[in-house]
């Protein structure tokens, strides 16, 4: 899946995928914990940012998660958390 | 208490009960007496008849062996038995058996006895008390010589009831004669007395009314009466009695009582007063509070006419004109397209100033606008104006002219001498025909004031309406040269604004020459001489956010310009940056872990308070687009916000607009 991203932001991009990647495994760890306040607090850092990474789709994801952390569904939040993971892999970013 | 008679004053029933009972006690007493007098009569004569007789054999006991005494003993005994005799109101016999007188008493009625002469020695048969004597004597006894022993007999002589006592000694008898009549005396002297005691009583019981009267029923009375004049509301007749008794104690129970009742009546007509006094106070913020809920619906009626009219025609304007330019772009020459262009900025222009005078005009009408007293350059801020209003005076083709020296300084709030300007400059465009028109912004110094004025040379406004112009609570309305649509709105912000700010607004106008608008300033001062040293200084910008990634955003997107950053990752740390600093512009996430963005703008704002800072702009970042969220971010103290995510463009562009605010308001101390 390409995404595309500024170009001025082509320096920090890796360092900024770096980040979510131990973003994730915080993620993981939390949600076999069911701790739900690190989640949503993860999420709304996530949704945050993202957008403003040109990362569109994971700031929705990372809302989604948001959202599901606060009211404690954990299905939800898994279902979720798969779905950022695969979106991460995928990732291909194009600087425009 | 019941009484069988009540009489119409204490003092005649006293009286009445007193004479009644002294009356009963007399008559009981006269009864008793009247009851035992016979029998006390009868009994005190014949114990006076005994008592004497027995005196008197003693005595006689002496006699018997001469019976025939020379005169000398005779008369030695008469005195003897008169002596007896007196004691006890008897007279005193001693005869022979043969019935001879041999010595008596002297008779209780002399006239009727002979001391001298034939009858000396004889019984006075004219005297029945002697005579009757021995006649009872002789029919009781029959021959004196047999007598023997004491006898008492009762004799009536034809002068009353005689007691007589007879005794033998030896060969005498003495008789003893006690008259009833004697004892008469004593019962008539007693009933004397009782008429006495009568009349003493009456006089007492006169006294005794007197006394009441004097003493008990006129007090009374007249407490009455001062009752009857406290009762009618007059408290100062009240007598101030110097008695001590229990009247007195009343009197002065009672003026103690008028006293505390004058008091309290006092008291009360006060507390009266106040209440009603604060009555009045009550109805007439009533009156008030009526008023301006009144008033405060005629303004919600009149926004939402303005938001269902007047906002509507410029929405139309830019709808219209944007959607041709979207249609047919590409067949639309350059001449057409820059004018409508211009239309559209003019709608835009339009809409936004009605807007910002809805606004503020709410604002002042909820009583929520403060003047912030600060100097400013009246020449930027008439610049700034004339930049907005550029357009629409162009459209027009009115000219925007001024003739402003940059040293003069007004001392006001920014936003209420700009919105001042912008109103008197858009009502001049407004009634200000095309072609050949101009609008002149001119100022001039006057020791403390400055004085402003805006011209134009449009149609000017008839006297008629001059005056509504100036009417409070009421909008003045009329229709541009070109149909323009006006609310009112604006010049009723404009007075509202230059009264906040202690200046004047006056008008003169011709019709068909044009207007002139006159507004008086408070005269400002330039800023200390550094301001050109501090704008040389590049901006320095803090950015609180706890998310890096996002810092490393606003370190990229603003990398080109010549603006100090400095980044926190969260409220605390942003704030204890902001401390040690100084900071033009602070950039501020809200939703932060340890303290968020809005405690921490609270904090910083009154850091600058305390520390008499010139207040930081400070942009608020948010992810909501929740109208309760932003607001909470303006109470707090933002000045603005942004709506993540992070735009480049967004951002220089809001930094850019407000450093101009910066800019304008000096260096910090």
């Amino acid at each position: 899946m390409i995404v595309e991203v500024d170009k001025e932001l082509e320096d920090v991009f890796p360092r900024y995928l770096r980040n979510r990647e131990e973003d994730m495994v915080k993620i993981q760890s939390a949600l076999e914990k069911k701790d739900f306040e690190t989640l949503r607090q993860i999420g709304h850092k996530l949704a945050g940012n993202a957008s403003g990474y040109g990362l569109l789709g994971l700031g929705e994801m990372a809302k989604a998660l948001e959202h599901a952390a606060g009211s404690r569904q954990y299905d939800n939040c898994r279902n979720v958390i798969s779905q950022m993971k695969a979106y991460l892999t995928d990732l291909q970013p194009k600087f425009v | 208490m019941q009484v069988w008679w009540q009489p119409r004053r204490l003092q005649f029933f006293l009286t009445a009960h007193l004479f009644g009972v002294g009356l009963i006690i007399l008559l009981f007493v006269s009864w008793l007496s009247i009851r035992q007098s016979a029998h006390f009569l009868q009994s005190m004569t014949e114990e006076a008849a005994n008592k004497s007789l027995s005196i008197s054999m003693l005595m006689v006991q002496g006699w018997s062996n001469q019976v025939e005494a020379a005169p000398d003993i005779a008369r030695q005994r008469q005195e003897q038995l008169k002596h007896i005799a007196s004691g006890h109101w008897a007279t005193i016999l001693v005869l022979k058996p043969d019935g001879t007188l041999i010595a008596h008493s002297p008779f209780a009625n002399d006239r009727l006895y002979a001391k001298t002469g034939r009858d000396r020695n004889v019984f006075l048969h004219q005297d029945c008390f002697l005579r009757c004597t021995v006649q009872a004597l002789q029919d009781r006894f029959g021959n004196l010589q047999t007598l023997n022993g004491s006898h008492t007999l009762q004799i009536h002589d034809s002068a009353g009831p005689l007691f007589a006592a007879v005794s033998r000694v030896q060969d005498l008898i003495v008789v003893t004669i006690a008259p009833e009549k004697n004892y008469e005396q004593l019962l008539q002297d007693s009933a004397t007395s009782l008429v006495l005691a009568l009349l003493v009583l009456l006089v007492v019981v006169l006294a005794f009314n007197f006394l009441v009267g004097s003493q008990v029923t006129r007090p009374i009375l007249q407490l009455n009466n001062a009752a009857a004049i406290l009762e009618s509301g007059d408290f100062r007749s009240l007598l101030n009695s110097e008695r001590e008794d229990e009247i007195g104690q009343l009197g002065r129970s009672m003026g103690s009582m008028a006293r505390r009742l004058k008091d309290s009546v006092r008291d009360l007509e006060n507390q009266v007063e106040r209440r009603t006094a604060d009555l009045k106070d009550i109805i007439e913020k009533y009156a008030e509070t009526n008023k301006a809920l009144e008033r405060n619906n005629a303004t919600k009626d009149r926004i939402f006419s303005i938001i269902a009219h007047d906002l509507k025609s410029p929405f139309n304007a830019l709808k219209g004109y944007s959607g041709i330019i979207s249609d047919s772009l590409d067949s639309l020459g350059p001449e057409q397209l820059r004018e409508m262009v211009d239309k559209i900025s003019v709608s835009a222009e339009e809409a936004h100033g009605l807007l910002e005078n809805l606004l503020q005009w709410a604002l002042v009408q909820t009583g929520g606008m403060r003047v912030k007293w600060e100097n400013h350059n009246l020449r930027e801020i008439v610049l700034e104006v004339f930049d907005l209003m550029r357009v629409n005076a162009k459209v027009k083709g009115i000219r925007l002219d001024i003739q402003l020296s940059p040293d003069i300084w007004v001392y006001a709030d920014r936003m209420m001498v700009s919105t001042v300007i912008r109103n008197l400059v858009a009502n001049a465009i407004k009634f200000t025909r095309s072609d050949e028109g101009y609008i002149l912004c001119r100022a001039t110094d006057d020791r403390d004031r400055i004085l402003m004025m805006i011209e134009d040379n449009g149609v000017g406004i008839a006297p008629l309406h001059i005056d509504k112009l100036f009417q409070r609570d009421g909008w003045f309305s009329e229709k541009g040269t070109k149909d323009e649509r006006g609310t009112g709105l604006g010049l009723g912000l404009c007075r509202e604004f230059i009264s906040l700010s202690q200046g004047k607004l006056e008008v003169e106008s011709q019709l068909g020459k044009g207007t002139r608008f006159f507004v008086s300033w408070k005269k400002g001062q330039a800023p200390a001489q550094d301001l050109d040293h501090s704008i040389e200084r590049p901006l320095s910008i803090l950015y609180i956010d706890d998310s890096e990634d996002n810092h490393d955003l606003v370190r990229i997107y603003l990398k080109t310009f010549p603006w100090q950053l400095t980044f926190a990752e969260d409220g605390q740390k942003g704030f204890e940056a902001f401390k040690k600093g100084h900071f033009d512009i602070v950039l501020m996430d809200l939703n932060m872990p340890v303290m968020g963005g809005i405690e921490s703008t609270r904090l910083i704002r009154e850091h600058e308070h305390n520390e008499h800072l010139t207040r930081a702009v400070v942009i608020a970042f948010t992810s909501s687009v929740l109208q309760t969220d932003i607001d909470a971010a303006i109470q707090a103290g933002c000045d603005s916000y942004l709506v993540k995510p992070i735009k480049k463009q967004n951002l220089v562009n809001i930094i850019s607009r407000l450093m101009k605010n910066v800019r304008q308001r000096g260096p910090t101390a």
